[in-house]
């Protein structure tokens, strides 16, 4: 099997749309969460959300931008990041081995959204002739294929949240087993709409807005946390069989040393301790090493009840009482939860705190849950120098557990 | 009143941002990053703006010229078929 290198590193993000602003912010415990203002913020029972600076007119031809749902703007800008930095050169390089592996939970939402307006809420007999184009969940990875001429497998994993997690595991399976030489491979997601937003609070999920700081409203593994709050962007690796990256010098950023993948297969939306556990131990398996090894987490952390409990359950099951000494960060506090883009971006979180020697803080983690009595890092970025190597969890309705093995560049 | 083709220029510079230089009876629309899916969506946008109906016909549209000939064609047809409507419609009506 060949080792996996991140050699390229892509982002859009409602921490900041490059790597550096991303981890800056985080290291700041600076949320991006804010009160939502727009039209039909009114009629939700708590307009929050983690939205992206981004416009698109400022990175796509006219013509195109037309053909593209937010989503895929993402996506395809994100990609762009990691393709430039890696330095790769694509015109020396087999186009049928390089693949694009894409997460998202709810695709062209955006587009979807006002189709169903036009002819809902309008009572128009008419639908935008892009509306399929725009909305299909596979839009984004093809139009990275057809931006950057990438004629391997180009697949998009819908697992909920965590798609993006299972899109990079799946993408590295297949370069560590030598069937491509590239991918790229993470999660898009804009699902800032009023009819998700709805449908999100309709599920009783979604934050209660924080009455001292709106921004504070997300927080994992406290006993006062009310729920997530909605988030989008999208964060594209770029992987590459690793003595392919070493001998063309290639800047390598981390590895992706394992992914573990376990079903629930019982509650559609209630998690498990059994089944999360189960994709941590798997991708350890994967990754062929010890439980020792592990010095860090990025937790799934949403903030929500059911969630942060059975998390710390499934962390202590796998790692005994060495979970305690373990620092975890649940970096949504700060982002929100962009659910089939999360596994990536905390992915890239969790390789560019390891590069900077950091663990990343858990925000918003004033009064502490008995029952989540682990070391979440609370609300400060603390040094961390040891850690190496890292697990990163994304666990999903459905009961679709993901868990990736990351290693510091060396 | 805008001649049809001064209102498509005004459509497509607002939605394709183009240049109101380029668009010139003989400019192919491919040249212009309209191509055959672009053509669907133009045609939706055309329906809006000069309130007419375009039939589920394709069409071979390759020039500016051509779709400016195919709105007024459209115009002149759907016009008279509404004020045969409205002539039946009158007929129709008892009393007035």
């Amino acid at each position: 099997m060949t080792r996996v290198a991140v050699t390229g590193i892509g982002v859009v993000s409602p921490l900041g749309n490059s790597a550096d602003d991303v981890l800056a912010r985080a290291c700041a415990g600076r949320s991006a969460i804010h009160r939502l203002d727009a039209p039909f913020s009114r009629r939700l029972a708590g307009p929050l959300v983690a939205s992206a600076q981004f416009d698109g007119t400022e990175h796509f031809d006219p013509p195109r931008l037309r053909m593209l749902d937010r989503v895929s703007q993402f996506a395809c800008f994100a990609a762009r990041q990691a393709l430039a930095e890696s330095q790769i050169d694509l015109t020396q390089a087999d186009r049928r081995r390089i693949g694009v592996f894409l997460g998202t939970g709810m695709g062209g939402s955006q587009s979807s959204d006002d189709g169903y307006r036009s002819l809902y809420e309008d009572g128009s007999d008419r639908v935008k002739p892009f509306t399929v184009l725009m909305g299909m969940h596979n839009a984004p990875a093809a139009w990275i294929g057809i931006e950057h001429d990438l004629r391997g497998p180009n697949y998009t994993y819908s697992t909920a949240c965590s798609s993006s997690a299972v899109a990079i595991g799946e993408a590295s399976a297949r370069i560590a087993r030598g069937d491509l030489d590239l991918a790229l491979a993470g999660g898009a997601e804009a699902p800032l709409t009023f009819g998700s937003l709805k449908a999100w609070e309709a599920l009783h999920t979604l934050a209660t807005i924080d009455a001292g700081d709106a921004s504070a409203s997300c927080k994992p593994f406290a006993l006062d946390r009310s729920g997530m709050v909605l988030g989008e962007g999208s964060a594209m690796i770029l992987l590459e069989a690793w003595e392919r990256a070493v001998a063309r010098g290639a800047t390598i950023l981390g590895e992706i040393a394992g992914y573990g993948f376990a079903n629930d297969a019982g509650h559609i939306t209630r998690p498990s301790v059994e089944g999360q556990a189960a994709a941590i131990e798997a991708a350890l398996i994967a990754a062929d090493i010890d439980p020792l090894a592990i010095d860090a987490i990025n937790a799934h952390g949403t903030g929500t009840q059911a969630n942060d409990g059975v998390e710390t359950g499934a962390i202590k099951a796998v790692f005994g009482p060495r979970a305690a000494r373990i620092p975890i960060s649940a970096t949504k506090a700060m982002h929100g939860h962009l659910l089939g883009a999360a596994g990536a971006l905390e992915c890239v979180l969790s390789l560019l705190a390891m590069q900077r020697r950091v663990a990343l803080p858990t925000m918003h983690l004033q009064v502490p849950d008995p029952e989540c009595d682990l070391d979440y890092v609370p609300n400060r970025v603390r040094e961390c120098s040891a850690a190496r190597t890292m697990i990163s969890n994304s666990f999903a309705f459905g009961g679709a557990n993901a868990v990736l093995v990351l290693r510091a560049a060396p | 009143m805008n001649t049809t083709i001064d209102r498509l220029r005004l459509l497509l510079v607002k939605d394709y941002k183009l240049d109101p230089a380029a668009l010139v009876p003989d400019a192919p629309l491919e040249a212009l990053g309209i191509d055959s899916l672009g053509v669907a969506e133009l045609m939706f946008n055309i329906e809006d703006e000069f309130k007419v109906t375009i039939p589920g016909d394709p069409v071979a549209l390759k020039t500016v010229g051509d779709v400016v000939a195919y709105i007024d064609d459209l115009i002149a047809t759907q016009q008279a078929g509404d004020a045969a409507g409205n002539v039946a419609a009158l007929r129709a009506a008892p009393g007035q």
